[in-house]
């Protein structure tokens, strides 16, 4: 017969009212923090409780009744699945749209659409709007006196616009830089607060807390972290002893490539330690170091790194368990003259011993010595064999062991088979399942893990994306799968200035930077009449010639060589401003045009006549300018484009606006994932108010139930002890 | 196991996003309408507004170039209406009608007169072709800020005539050529050595009783080794730019003259303009011909220059000079022409007179067809710029359509889509007040 007592359904009735009450608690503070951010729905764990087992009474007739419900804890309801998908998601949501983030701000500087009057365009009006002019000249304004000035207008206004957009991308950089290292520092932030919340959780458990509100929380800074890089996150049991676990987070790096070992699967947070990233500013190198008149933008290099590992306090993590002493003694049960075979390995060292070799455990041992220390590949170890005494009178003898020194850092394992049991000794530092590391005395300690280099494009997220921007050519750096980034817009504009100033320097002068004819000019050198640094006309043996009244120019004898006329008076149009490499930032219209020393050169006709008219020079500037086969090239002078000013300007915009597009595209698809994976993990963890009224409902039923229980039971101990055998 | 549970702040949370997303389509359709563009910015769509960008560009420059198109036009028609004054009043009806009057008048009396309205109509001619479009004048090449054609004096080189009164002593006579000696008789005389007898070219010139011979007033002079003896004078030429139209091809030593050479390049003058032809260089710099257009007209082309086989005046204009001039040499008595000695006429009497007139006359109306031809080639020209012109057009309104195809919206679709957006918004708005408004609690007791 089980164990009857009087009272016991009260102790069930009890825990019944108390069951019920606790869950409507629950239910309470779940609805109290239905808009709580980051507020998992909670639940309580109850248990059916079964007092006693087998006793001295017990019979198989008995029937044994279970004793009510136990309330075990309150738990959080999470899907893990869920979690990794979403922060994974997340990831991608945080790399697009730090991408997309970087490309508005370059599409407010260089899209045209809808820009300007008429939606023409800033850059493309001003463009058109030289190309109009030339054209005006070349057909009705040659040998007017004002079109000089007027085509400088035009091309200062160009300039200014080329100045403006080269400015803008300058201080895109610089805001991108300044994110990117606030964004490192937010990403810090966020390993600093989930490793101070790992030591609260862990804290809180081994006192027998759940800490289900800083785990609330913890989880949202996990989710915060995985837009700023790709993360894996797993919960290790960690015994703190007595046999009682608590539950350790573990943060790895989940690399673009995931067989990338040097990278992947590295640690950001493990448990009450955690790594900080680090960004060093490489040293900005000059515009062209090697001389290389291609490349004018020298975007700085960025290191970046993840720190050691360490404790809140700033102190490195080392292993876990490191031996600390320079010797360790392996110690083996054995017996001497044994029949069973058996094999010792250690480090880098195997010997099998066959049965019946009639050895002593010390030659043995002594045998394993030898070979070990004459091993080269066993460098930081040296091993004698030792023996220590055992037992006393008839009992005593003798145990055998080796004796490992260690030379320097570095670890040590081995197995040790044989058919037969052979436990090694009691005391002994091998356990034949694993290695041992051991440091050597005066030697640092071995670090959980090592800081270490995160190169471009090996992790995902927001960090490496903006390293991205800051740093990648795309086209102009000649390697091909590249995303365009911001030195490449600066470097292709700056390309785009210099090619409209070279060439139309070029064409508007037929003499080199000696001041003598070009080879390939097209006029011969007696009808050309150059200018000295006065401005000076000059006849064919460079004598200058003396302006008169009527437009003439005289010879030492009086001869009017009217052909020195300033319609071949070219020049430098374009230069950069303060000197240096030309870019889109500095290219300016010349001091020379600016004083009149350089004109915009009339004619390049071969002649000895005057011809006041003449418009070859404007037409072939004008030629230039729509010309649509001005190459441009990358870094190692390979062409990467080939049309005229306006197009490579459309070539720009168009590859900027395809970038954005897909990447709006992408975001736009990501971002729709992560709003449904939200209400996928809101319908397992929020708090849903249907669901707590039921709760409500179902709690009130049961704690009345309850109630109703234990009037009943009341009532027949009354019936019982009042009513019975009176 | 997801998604079987939709919680409050799940669908909240649904709701909110769509809503968002609502709110911005109603936006961007709203932008559309207010803006009437397609797409507001390159991302938008980038094909499209690659396309937009490059008929934009197609669109100025064919704009450009139509209005280069209608000046060159306007200066073509300008230079017809011109150069119609000059061949069709000036040379025909008057210079011409003059030298025919001229040639038939019964005595000869209108001649000087005759003379006179036709040196006016030279001038007048000259006039025309120095006609100005814009700042430019039309028929000068290109140099077109100097008037192409003025009456000047330059010099010009002419076998002198022996004057007592200026040479102030008489002159020996020299042989121009080797000549064979004659006797009285005029049989050559044979030498010694049974050969005829020569005066070498540039020998002493003597008569039949071995004297002396000198120059003669109004003679033309040899020098001492029997060639022509030269003088510079300053004569009113034509000239082109400086440059007399009459220039000969050859100097007297049969070299090229460099004042033809010059004339000859500035006929083939050009200033290219861009009028739609697909302007190209070549890779040295100069122009493909055939994708530019030349808009340079020279008057030397128009008018021709040089000398004949008869060393005559080309130049039409020049020709109504020299006829002008002609008539103007007849007498006023009698209509005939004297000869006066000294002067250097081409002609010793009226009736060789009146041949060269005659000649004149011809080369005149030769030189007028010349005119006809290039009358005709401009007109072809201009011909040629009015279609163009209607092509460019054309292709103007064309792009413009493109343009406004590839931009603009199809108002009544935006609307509609705004419409849409607003009516989706809206209906949006409404679910949300009912759905923040139920839940079981609202049902409990």
């Amino acid at each position: 017969m089980s164990n009857v007592s009087t009272f016991g359904s009260f102790s069930m009735a009890k825990l019944a009212i108390y069951a019920s009450q606790k869950a409507m608690a629950v239910t309470g503070n779940n609805i109290s923090n239905i808009n709580t951010p980051g507020y998992t729905r909670q639940s309580l764990d109850l248990n059916s409780l079964y007092v006693g087992g087998a006793d001295q009474f017990s019979s198989k007739w008995d029937a044994k009744i279970g004793s009510g419900v136990i309330v075990s804890g309150v738990s959080q309801i999470r899907s893990p699945y869920l979690d990794i998908r979403y922060r994974t998601e997340n990831t991608n949501v945080g790399q697009a749209d730090k991408r997309l983030e970087a490309l508005n701000e370059l599409n407010r500087v260089m899209d045209e659409v809808g820009d300007g009057t008429g939606d023409e365009g800033v850059m493309e009006a001003a463009l058109q709007g030289l190309i109009e002019q030339l054209e005006y000249y070349t057909t009705e304004g040659a040998g007017r006196d004002d079109f000089d000035a007027i085509l400088r207008g035009k091309a200062d206004e160009i300039c200014k616009v080329y100045n403006t957009i080269g400015t803008k991308l300058e201080q895109i950089q610089k805001n991108q830089e300044a994110s990117f290292k606030q964004d490192v520092e937010t990403a810090n932030e966020i390993l600093k607060k989930i490793q101070h919340l790992n030591i609260a959780i862990r804290k809180a458990e081994i006192h027998g807390s759940a800490a289900l509100e800083l785990k609330d929380e913890r989880n949202m800074q996990i989710d915060e972290l995985s837009k700023y890089v790709g993360i894996d996150v797993m919960y290790e049991e960690e015994d703190i002893g007595g046999g009682f676990m608590v539950d350790k987070l573990v943060i790895k790096i989940a690399a673009t490539d995931s067989t990338n070992k040097d990278i992947h699967g590295k640690l950001l947070v493990d448990g009450q330690f955690a790594g900080q990233f680090k960004v060093e500013d490489l040293e900005e190198t000059d515009a062209a170091p090697d001389g290389d008149e291609q490349e004018t933008v020298k975007p700085k290099e960025y290191k970046m790194e993840l720190g050691d590992l360490k404790d809140r306090y700033g102190l490195t993590a080392y292993k876990q368990n490191p031996i600390k002493a320079t010797e360790t003694v392996f110690g083996f049960n054995m017996v001497d003259n044994d029949t069973n075979s058996y094999t010792l390995k250690i480090d880098n060292t195997e010997v099998t011993f066959d049965a019946n070799q009639n050895k002593t455990v010390e030659d043995k041992l002594k045998e394993f010595a030898e070979k070990y220390n004459a091993d080269e590949r066993n460098a930081n170890w040296s091993v004698q064999v030792v023996s220590r005494n055992v037992g006393t009178g008839s009992t005593a003898s003798k145990e055998f062991g080796l004796k490992f020194t260690a030379k320097s850092d570095g670890k040590l394992g081995g197995d040790f088979n044989s058919n037969t049991e052979y436990p090694v000794l009691e005391d002994s530092q091998f356990t034949g399942d694993g290695p041992v590391y051991v440091q050597a005395d005066g030697q640092d300690p071995i670090k959980v893990q090592e800081g270490f280099e995160i190169p471009q494009g090996d992790i995902t997220g927001s960090l490496d994306m903006c390293k991205e921007l800051l740093t990648h050519k795309y086209d102009f750096s000649g390697e091909s799968g590249e995303s365009a980034g911001i030195p490449y817009y600066q470097e292709m504009w700056n390309q785009s200035a210099r090619k409209f100033a070279e060439l139309l320097n070029e064409a508007n002068s037929m003499v080199d930077e000696n001041n003598v004819l070009k080879a390939d000019a097209p006029v011969k050198a007696e009808n050309y009449y150059q200018t000295n640094a006065d401005g000076e006309f000059l006849d064919a043996n460079g004598d200058v010639l003396t302006p008169n009244a009527d437009g003439g120019y005289l010879d030492a004898n009086g001869v009017d060589q009217r052909v020195a006329r300033k319609q071949y008076q070219g020049g430098t149009l374009f230069e950069a401003s303060g000197g240096g490499l030309l870019t889109a930032k500095n290219i300016a219209v010349s001091q020379d045009w600016i004083n009149g020393k350089s004109q915009v050169m009339q004619s390049n006709t071969d002649t000895s006549l005057e011809q006041t008219t003449q418009n070859s020079g404007l037409r072939h500037l004008l030629s230039i300018m729509k010309d649509n086969k001005v190459e441009y090239q990358n870094k190692n002078g390979d062409p990467i484009f080939t049309g005229s000013f306006a197009e490579m300007l459309t070539k720009l915009d168009s590859t900027l606006a395809i970038d954005t597009s897909k990447t709006q595209a992408e975001l736009n698809n990501y971002v729709t994932s992560l709003n449904e994976l939200t209400v996928d993990r809101d319908s397992i963890s929020g708090v849903d108010l249907n669901d707590e009224a039921i709760a409500m409902m179902q709690y009130n039923k049961s704690y009345s139930a309850a109630c109703r229980f234990m009037t009943q039971l009341d009532q027949m101990l009354d019936k019982l002890i009042n009513g019975t055998a009176v | 196991m997801v998604s079987y549970r939709l919680t409050t702040n799940g669908l909240l949370h649904t709701y909110r996003s769509n809503l968002q997303g609502s709110f911005n389509t109603l936006g961007t359709a709203a932008e559309k309408v207010q803006t009437g563009r397609k797409f507001l910015s390159y991302a938008e769509d980038p094909a499209s507004a690659t396309l937009a960008f490059q008929l934009r560009r197609e669109h100025w420059q064919a704009s450009a170039q139509k209005r280069n198109n209608s000046t060159v036009e306007k200066s073509f028609q300008q230079a017809f209406s011109s150069f119609d004054m000059v061949k069709n009043k000036i040379a025909s009806e008057t210079a011409h009608v003059n030298s025919l009057r001229g040639l038939n008048d019964p005595d000869g009396t209108a001649r000087r007169t005759l003379g006179q309205s036709t040196l006016e109509a030279a001038k007048s001619a000259v006039q025309t072709m120095n006609v100005k479009y814009g700042e430019k004048f039309l028929f000068a090449g290109a140099d077109g800020k100097n008037a192409p054609f003025d009456w000047k004096e330059v010099p010009v080189e002419k076998q002198q005539v022996y004057d007592p009164e200026t040479m102030g002593a008489d002159i020996p006579k020299v042989y121009a050529e080797r000549t064979q000696k004659v006797d009285a008789d005029g049989k050559p005389i044979i030498g010694a050595d049974g050969n005829p007898e020569y005066y070498e070219k540039g020998d002493p010139m003597k008569d039949a009783e071995g004297n002396q011979l000198y120059y003669q007033k109004g003679e033309l002079m040899l020098n001492d080794k029997g060639d022509p003896l030269m003088e510079t004078v300053m004569e009113e030429k034509l000239c082109f730019r400086g440059v007399p139209v009459d220039s000969p091809e050859k100097l007297a030593d049969g070299t090229d003259n460099p004042d033809y050479l010059k004339l000859k390049e500035m006929m083939a003058e050009t200033t290219y303009v861009d009028i739609g032809l697909g302007m190209q260089e070549a890779p040295d710099g100069s122009p493909i011909k055939s994708t530019v257009y030349n808009s340079a007209l020279s008057g030397l082309q128009f008018t021709d220059f040089g000398l004949d086989e008869d060393g005559d005046p080309k130049n039409a204009i020049s020709l109504m000079n020299e006829i002008g001039k002609l008539l103007q040499e007849a007498s006023d008595m009698d209509g005939q022409w004297h000869k006066v000695e000294g002067t250097e006429d081409e002609w010793t009497n009226s009736s060789e007179a009146y041949d060269r007139l005659f000649k004149l006359t011809a080369k005149l109306e030769k030189a007028m067809d010349k005119m006809d031809v290039e009358y005709t080639e401009l007109d072809t020209k201009a011909a040629f710029l009015q279609t163009n012109e209607t092509r460019l057009t054309t292709e103007i309104k064309e792009l413009n359509e493109q343009i406004l195809d590839v931009e603009e919206i199809d108002p009544v679709e935006a609307i509609t889509a705004l419409s849409w957006a607003q009516y989706c918004y809206n209906a949006g708005l409404k679910i949300g007040n009912s759905i923040l408004s139920q839940s079981l609690i609202d049902y409990m007791n």
